[in-house]
């Protein structure tokens, strides 16, 4: 079984709609279903390539300018992380300079230290529970 | 801050919109020209919309929240000299054609009240006064009172349509064919007539920002409000057959007194006074607000000279509220108070709200292939399925304006120098005002930056405007 990590880098106001979505039983039993089983949020700071300029403003800031973001991060089966980026892009979109950037990548294996289980079986309820 | 507007709150201030006392004058027209045959035109055009609808529900999903809403979609799609004549043409010269003609509604009614002693410019001309005033005031009639006038509106028509449609008035019914033709070719031209019986969903778009679950309700409004309209037309002209002469009802100049009294006598006819006068009065207030909102938003984002968001003390738009005011008032002391005269005003707004129904298809399509893996919370189906039909059929309806061919080459020519003008103005402004390209679209995120109030103030504080 193949797993991906999906990292979400967003404005601080994005973080409410999404996890609200994300919650939302129906959507949450579809996600869990298909191989969400958790998820990890940050407070960072950072900047992409405006170098933190806000939309409004005329000439672009010469020195990076980090403004508070927050990143998410899931680690799902790959089979549906397609429909988990759907998901996430249509939350996030407004159109606005600040929606976000999502970072997909491989995760070799995933380990529950507790237990020792490995792969899907360290992402789900531990059988020896 | 809490999102107040629900569903329902979304359907009704939709349905508010799209009524008004002059559709009762589209409808008695078709209704008299083809009997029941004309609900197969309302529900014609009813899809029609729909289709607009679902292309401006998408326009919504790619920008959505935006305050200027429509401006800024043809913006974003089609450049500045579109946006600049599909707005003035489709929202602004045509609600300059509505105002009067809701006006005329007002009047004639009063004029039944009155018995006929007073003028009916007297009157149109005094409401579209005191309107004027009340706006220059910064008094705007509140959404929650909007609502109760528009629903005291659907639920009289409602139990108005239902009673006649089902027989059941005081008045004694009329034994007339239900068809006065069932030719398509006579049927199929009057899709235009019935327009305007469904302009105006689109106003639920700028609610998006105050509303539970935009994504999904502000689509889901417009269609429904739509929907709701198309099932109290087709109720009216079943009551239509039960109580008014065909031929009688598109002489008249107020067809819905006329139902309302051959159905229920005098109570039918005071009932329909007050819902009348109420309606009237509301939507050409709405029509004054909305034009001075449009004008404003248009400003803002540099396609209309400033002058157009110069405010009063009250916080008005004066000068867009004048403008409107001195227009309408003009049309309506013409003396414009006759059926004809009021259908050829709302044949002509008619069919500039066409050309900005087949210009947001166009724009649609833009997107879509400039912009085709932005997210959309909502998509039109069956792409470009929906926008080409709409394209199609309201040109049809465009072409077949009137069939008064006298009245059809009026309303040609009427719209051809309107918007000559309207593009050497277009021209004009982008070119050596704006000096940009006329046809160039703006990116979204800078149209989406403009609604920053911060974006004018670091522009105004490097003399860049």
């Amino acid at each position: 079984m193949e797993f991906s990590k999906v990292e979400i880098i967003t404005g601080n106001d994005k973080l409410s709609g999404l996890m609200e979505r994300l919650s939302k039983p129906g959507l949450m039993a579809r996600l869990h279903k298909i191989g969400v089983s958790g998820i990890t949020v940050s407070n960072v700071l950072g900047c992409g390539v405006q170098m933190g300029t806000s939309e409004y403003e005329v000439e672009e800031h010469e020195i990076m300018q980090l403004l508070p973001k927050f990143q998410i991060m899931i680690v799902c089966e790959t089979r549906m992380v397609e429909e988990l980026i759907e998901l996430i892009k249509e939350e996030l979109y407004t159109g606005h300079i600040g929606d976000g950037k999502i970072f997909i990548s491989d995760v070799n294996n995933i380990v529950r230290v507790r237990t020792g289980e490995e792969g899907a079986d360290a992402l789900n309820k531990s059988a020896i529970d | 801050m809490q999102k107040k507007i629900s569903l329902f709150g979304g359907v009704s201030t939709g349905i508010g919109m799209i009524i008004a006392t002059s559709c009762f004058i589209s409808l008695a027209s078709g209704a008299s020209a083809v009997g029941t045959p004309f609900i197969a035109a309302i529900v014609i055009v009813c899809l029609l919309n729909m289709m607009a609808a679902a292309s401006v529900a998408e326009l919504n999903a790619i920008m959505p929240n935006l305050t200027g809403g429509l401006a800024q979609y043809l913006l974003a799609g089609l450049g500045p000299t579109v946006t600049i004549v599909t707005m003035a043409g489709g929202y602004i010269i045509s609600n300059i054609f509505a105002a009067p003609a809701e006006g005329a509604m007002f009047a004639n009614v009063m004029c039944d009240a009155t018995n006929h002693q007073i003028p009916p410019a007297v009157f149109s001309v005094a409401l579209t006064i005191v309107l004027v005033m009340i706006n220059l005031k910064g008094v705007n009639m509140s959404t929650a009172l909007q609502t109760v006038i528009a629903a005291v509106m659907i639920v009289s028509l409602i139990a108005l349509g239902v009673i006649g449609a089902v027989g059941a008035g005081s008045g004694q019914e009329v034994s007339q064919v239900s068809a006065v033709t069932t030719d398509w070719s006579e049927v199929l031209p009057l899709t235009a007539t019935a327009f305007w019986l469904f302009i105006g969903s689109e106003f639920i778009v700028p609610l998006g920002k105050d509303m539970k679950h935009p994504k999904r309700n502000v689509p889901l409004s417009m269609f429904l409000s739509l929907g709701i309209m198309c099932v109290i037309q087709v109720i009216m002209v079943l009551g239509f057959h039960h109580y008014t002469e065909w031929a009688e009802l598109g002489n008249v100049n107020s067809p819905h007194l006329l139902y309302a009294v051959n159905m229920l006598g005098e109570f039918g006819r005071v009932w329909m006074i007050i819902v009348a006068i109420l309606a009237a009065v509301s939507t050409q207030n709405s029509i004054i607000g909305c034009v001075s909102e449009i004008c404003c938003g248009m400003a803002k984002i540099e396609l209309l000279p400033a002058v157009f968001q110069k405010k009063n003390r009250y916080g008005a738009p004066y000068v867009v509220i004048l403008m409107m005011g001195a227009f309408t008032i003009i049309i309506e002391a013409a003396g414009l108070s006759e059926g004809s005269a009021v259908q050829f005003l709302i044949l002509a707004s008619s069919f500039f709200w066409m050309l900005t129904y087949v210009v947001y298809h166009i724009d649609v399509m833009k997107l879509r292939k400039t912009m085709k893996k932005v997210p959309r919370s909502f998509k039109t189906p069956f792409f470009p399925g929906f926008q080409l039909v709409g394209i199609v059929g309201t040109v049809y309806m465009m072409y077949h304006i009137s069939e008064n061919p006298f009245q059809r080459i009026r309303i040609f020519l009427l719209a051809l120098a309107i918007l000559a003008g309207l593009l050497g103005y277009a021209l004009f402004w982008v070119k050596f005002k704006l000096k940009k390209p006329l046809m160039k679209h703006t990116g979204v995120h800078q149209v989406m930056a403009m609604e920053n109030p911060l974006y004018y103030a670091v522009r105004h504080r490097k003399g860049m405007e």
